[in-house]
C-alpha cells in the first residue's frame, strides 16, 4: 500500500514498486478540509492532488482510493499543533502526522486491506544491522533527507514500511518520473506544512482553529523587561525569528522566548540564543540506549546535526552540546543520529 | 470473479434494453424537433419512450418530462414548484432529513434566492415524524422521498400527502430508488412531481424523468422549446430510448423482486447469525426489496470496509463522497439518530440477478475484513 500525496515522490515510489512486481495499491489520505472552517482547501486534500495521484495509479494500472482520516488528523495532529502554539511553543506537526496518521493508522489499514507493507515517497532508508535489527537511516539525498520527521517510528513499524526513494537523489527521481511518463513529473515540490491552504499562513489556520482562545495583542519586551513594542498575539512567534517583530531598534533582535502566561514575546540578541543544554521529552528510541551516549543532535529540519552527549533520565533526556546550538525552539523535535543512523528523538521542552 | 452488490448506485442495463438500443445502430435519425422524416422518426422514438415511462407509473405521457437524470429532475421540480408558488423568495422548502443530497443541493440553491429551507425530522426507522409535517406553513414545497437511497426505507407518501393537503402546498417525490423495484402509481401517490432515473432501473446514465401533474404549468430550469417548454435541449435519444424500454421491461418483472426480498432477508439472517454485532438500519420499516443498510462494529469504518471488500472482489458502498472522493459520514443514518454509526455504515444493494452464493461469499468476506481490522 503506497501513501500517495499527489506529488512526484510518492508517484515514483509507487511506480518503482509496481515495476518490481509487487501487487500495489495507492491510497491518498484526506486529512484536513479547512474549507469547512472558512479557510479554503488544504493542499493535502486538494482535488488537484487527488486527481494527480489517481492519474498516476491509472497509468500504472494500480487501484487507487481516497481514505478519509480527518478525524484522526484532527485528534492527533491539529489538536497538538494548536495546543503547542497556545503554550508558546513551535510544534512539529509533520512528526506526529508520520507516526500516528501516515504510518500509525495506515499500518492498521494495511491489515484491514490485507496489504503486507506500507510504502511512501519519503527520503529515508531502512537498513538491516549486523544483528538483523532494522535501522532508520538518512536518505542518500542530503538536501531532501526526511529522517528528521520520522524518528517517532517504532522498530515494529519499520518491519512493515518501505521507502523506495531512500537510495536516490531528487534529480534521479524526477528523471525517472519523466522517463516513466508520470503525469505529475514536473509538479513543483511542496514547501509549506501540508494542511495550510494555498495563500494562507499557519497563523490564519491557528486563528480559525483556536477561535476565541487565540490570545490578543501584547508586549514585545527585551530580556531586561523593557517594553520595545506591541505584538498582535504571541501565537506564531518562534524562537529564533528575526522578521516581523514590529520593533525598531539599532540592534539585530531575535525572538528569544515566548511567555504565554504574560502574553509577552521576549526579544534579544543572537548570543542569547546560543544554547548548550536541551531538555527533551516524549523520547522514542530506535535503539536500546545506554544511560549516556554520544550522538549528533539535529534540532530543526534544516540543521546540520551537532555533536552532543545524551543522558537518559526517566522518560526524558538531557542533551549537552559540545558547541552551542543556535535557537532550539521548544516544541521542535531534537533527533539523535550516529552518522547516517537515527537513534531516536523527542521534543524540546526547554533549552539553556 | 467480481460480486456486484451496489445496484442502488448504478445497476447494469438490462440485456433486453441493450438489444433495443443496438437495433438503432443502423437507423438514420434526425433531431426530434425537426419537421422532416428523419426528425419525425427521432420524435417517434422519444414519444414511444414517453409512453412507456408513463405506462409504468400509471401517468399520462404529457406528464413525462425527460431530463438528464435524477439530480436534474429533482432540481427542476424544486425550482418549478417554488416558481409556481410565486417564489423562490418567500416560499418555504421542507426537506425530509434523509433526502438525497441532490434534493438538499437544490433546496440550498433556492435558499440563496430567498426561499427558507426547513428540515423535516425522521424517527429511528427513517420515517418522517407526523407532528412537524402537520405544521407545514404554506406557501410551501415539500420534498418526500419514496425509497431511501441508503436504507431502502419506503415512506408512506400517500398518507403524508393526505396530511399536507392545501392548495399552496406542492409536493415533490424523489422516487429514484423506488421506480422499477416496487409498483409506483403517480396519481395514487397524489404528489405534484416525481423524479426517476434510468441507470437505477436498467437503463443508461444520461436520462431521467420528472413527472409533472398535468394541471401544473411547470416553469423550466433550462429554458427552451423542447418537452413542452418544461425542459430545453435536444432529448438524448439513445438514453431516452433505453429509459423507455427499461420501464417496459422492469414493469414486466416487478413481481420478481419478491425473490430479491427473500434473498435480502436471507442476507440479514446470515449476518445476524455469523456477525451478530452488525445492525441493520431501518429493518422494521417497509423497504424496497433489494437494500440493506448495515451498521458495522468498531473500529471498522464504512469506507474502509468498502475498500477492503473491493480488494476482495466485492462492490458495495458506504456514505456519500465529497468532491475529492473521500467518504463522509452518512447524513441519513445521523438523521435517524445513530450518530455513532454514521461513519460505519455499509450499503448492500442487490440486483434482480444476484445469486444466493454471492450473498454467502459476501458474508464470509465481511467476516474476514472485520477480523483483519481488529
Amino acid at each position: 500500500m503506497v501513501a500517495m500525496s499527489g506529488g512526484v515522490d510518492s508517484a515514483v515510489a509507487c511506480a518503482l514498486l509496481a515495476r518490481q512486481g509487487h501487487e500495489v495499491l495507492g491510497v491518498t489520505l484526506h486529512l484536513a478540509d479547512l474549507s469547512r472552517v472558512g479557510l479554503g482547501v488544504s493542499r493535502c486534500c486538494s482535488l488537484d492532488d487527488v486527481t494527480n495521484a489517481r492519474a498516476v495509479c491509472t497509468l500504472l494500472d494500480v487501484p487507487h482510493y481516497v481514505i478519509n482520516m480527518e478525524e484522526t488528523f484532527h485528534r492527533e495532529v491539529l489538536g497538538l499543533f494548536v495546543e503547542g502554539y497556545l503554550a508558546g511553543q513551535t510544534p512539529s506537526p509533520c512528526v506526529r502526522c508520520n507516526s500516528r496518521v501516515k504510518f500509525g493508522e495506515l499500518l492498521r489499514l494495511a491489515d484491514t486491506f490485507g496489504a503486507d507493507a506500507v510504502a511512501s515517497g519519503h527520503y529515508a532508508r531502512i537498513c538491516r544491522g549486523e544483528n538483523g535489527e532494522l535501522q532508520l537511516w538518512r536518505g542518500v539525498d542530503r538536501q531532501k533527507d526526511q529522517s528528521y520527521f520520522l524518528f517517532e517510528l517504532t522498530p515494529e513499524q519499520l518491519q512493515r514500511i518501505m521507502f523506495p526513494l531512500g537510495e536516490m537523489t531528487k534529480a534521479h527521481v524526477r528523471a525517472l518520473a519523466v522517463e516513466m511518463g508520470l503525469p505529475n513529473a514536473a509538479k513543483p515540490d511542496s514547501q509549506e506544512v501540508c494542511f495550510v491552504p494555498e495563500g494562507k499562513t499557519y497563523r490564519d489556520v491557528l486563528g480559525k482553529l483556536a477561535g476565541s482562545r487565540l490570545p490578543g495583542p501584547g508586549e514585545v519586551v527585551d530580556e531586561e523587561g523593557h517594553v520595545l513594542g506591541r505584538h498582535p498575539g504571541f501565537v506564531g512567534f518562534t524562537v529564533g525569528q528575526r522578521r516581523g517583530l514590529g520593533v525598531a531598534s539599532g540592534r539585530r533582535l531575535y525572538v528569544v522566548a515566548v511567555r504565554p502566561e504574560k502574553n509577552q514575546v521576549i526579544v534579544g540578541e543572537a548570543p542569547s540564543l546560543a544554547k548548550s543544554f536541551l531538555e527533551v521529552r516524549q523520547v522514542n528510541w530506535l535503539i536500546s540506549p545506554s544511560p549516556s551516549l554520544e550522538v549528533e543532535v539535529q534540532v530543526r529540519s534544516h540543521h546540520r546535526a551537532q555533536a552532543a552527549l545524551v543522558e537518559v533520565n526517566g522518560q526524558g533526556v538531557q542533551v549537552r552540546l559540545r558547541e552551542p546550538v543556535f535557537a532550539p525552539a521548544p516544541g521542535q523535535a531534537a533527533v539523535f543520529y550516529r552518522g547516517e543512523r537515527v537513534l531516536g528523538g523527542g521534543f524540546i521542552t526547554c533549552a539553556w | 470473479m467480481r460480486v456486484y452488490l451496489d445496484h442502488n448506485a448504478t445497476t447494469f442495463p438490462l440485456p433486453e434494453v441493450w438489444e433495443k438500443v443496438l437495433e438503432l445502430g443502423g437507423v438514420r435519425w434526425g433531431n426530434p424537433s425537426s419537421l422532416h422524416q428523419e426528425g419525425r422518426l427521432a420524435r417517434s422514438f422519444v414519444e414511444e419512450a414517453r409512453f412507456r415511462v408513463a405506462a409504468l407509473l400509471a401517468a399520462s405521457p404529457q406528464e413525462v418530462v425527460f431530463t438528464s437524470g435524477g439530480t436534474e429532475a429533482n432540481a427542476l421540480a424544486l425550482w418549478g414548484l417554488a416558481r409556481l408558488l410565486g417564489g423562490p423568495s418567500g416560499v418555504r422548502v421542507y426537506v425530509g432529513a434523509t433526502e438525497h443530497p441532490s434534493v438538499f443541493a437544490a433546496a440550498e440553491a433556492l435558499a440563496g434566492l430567498g426561499a427558507s429551507v426547513e428540515v423535516l425530522p425522521v424517527d429511528e426507522q427513517g420515517l418522517l415524524r407526523r407532528e412537524p409535517l402537520a405544521k407545514v406553513q404554506p406557501p410551501a414545497v415539500v420534498c418526500v422521498q419514496l425509497a431511501n437511497h441508503e436504507t431502502g426505507v419506503l415512506q408512506p407518501v400517500e398518507s403524508w400527502v393526505a396530511a399536507l393537503a392545501h392548495p399552496k402546498v406542492l409536493i415533490h417525490c424523489d422516487a429514484v430508488q423506488a421506480v422499477g423495484k416496487v409498483p409506483v402509481d403517480f396519481h395514487q401517490l397524489g404528489v405534484h412531481t416525481l423524479a426517476l432515473s434510468a441507470h437505477k432501473m436498467g437503463g443508461f446514465p444520461g436520462a431521467g424523468a420528472l413527472l409533472v401533474r398535468s394541471d401544473l404549468e411547470l416553469p423550466a430550469l433550462v429554458p427552451g422549446e423542447q418537452e413542452l417548454r418544461r425542459r430545453g435541449g435536444t432529448e438524448p435519444l439513445l438514453a431516452v430510448h433505453a429509459l423507455g424500454w427499461a420501464c417496459h421491461f422492469v414493469g414486466e418483472r416487478i413481481k420478481l423482486w419478491a425473490e430479491v426480498a427473500t434473498l435480502r432477508d436471507y442476507l440479514e439472517r446470515l449476518l445476524k447469525e455469523r456477525i451478530p454485532e452488525v445492525v441493520v438500519l431501518g429493518q422494521k420499516a417497509s423497504r424496497v426489496p433489494n437494500t440493506s443498510c448495515l451498521g458495522l462494529p468498531p473500529p471498522l469504518l464504512g469506507h474502509v470496509a468498502v475498500v477492503a471488500l473491493d480488494l476482495e472482489g466485492f462492490a458495495v458502498s458506504s456514505g456519500p463522497a465529497c468532491s475529492s472522493g473521500a467518504s463522509l459520514p452518512s447524513a441519513v443514518v445521523r438523521a435517524m439518530g445513530f450518530d455513532e454509526l454514521a461513519a460505519r455504515t455499509l450499503r448492500v444493494s442487490l440486483g434482480l440477478a444476484t445469486p444466493r452464493q454471492e450473498i454467502d461469499s459476501f458474508v464470509s468476506a465481511l467476516e474476514r475484513v472485520l477480523r483483519r481490522s481488529r
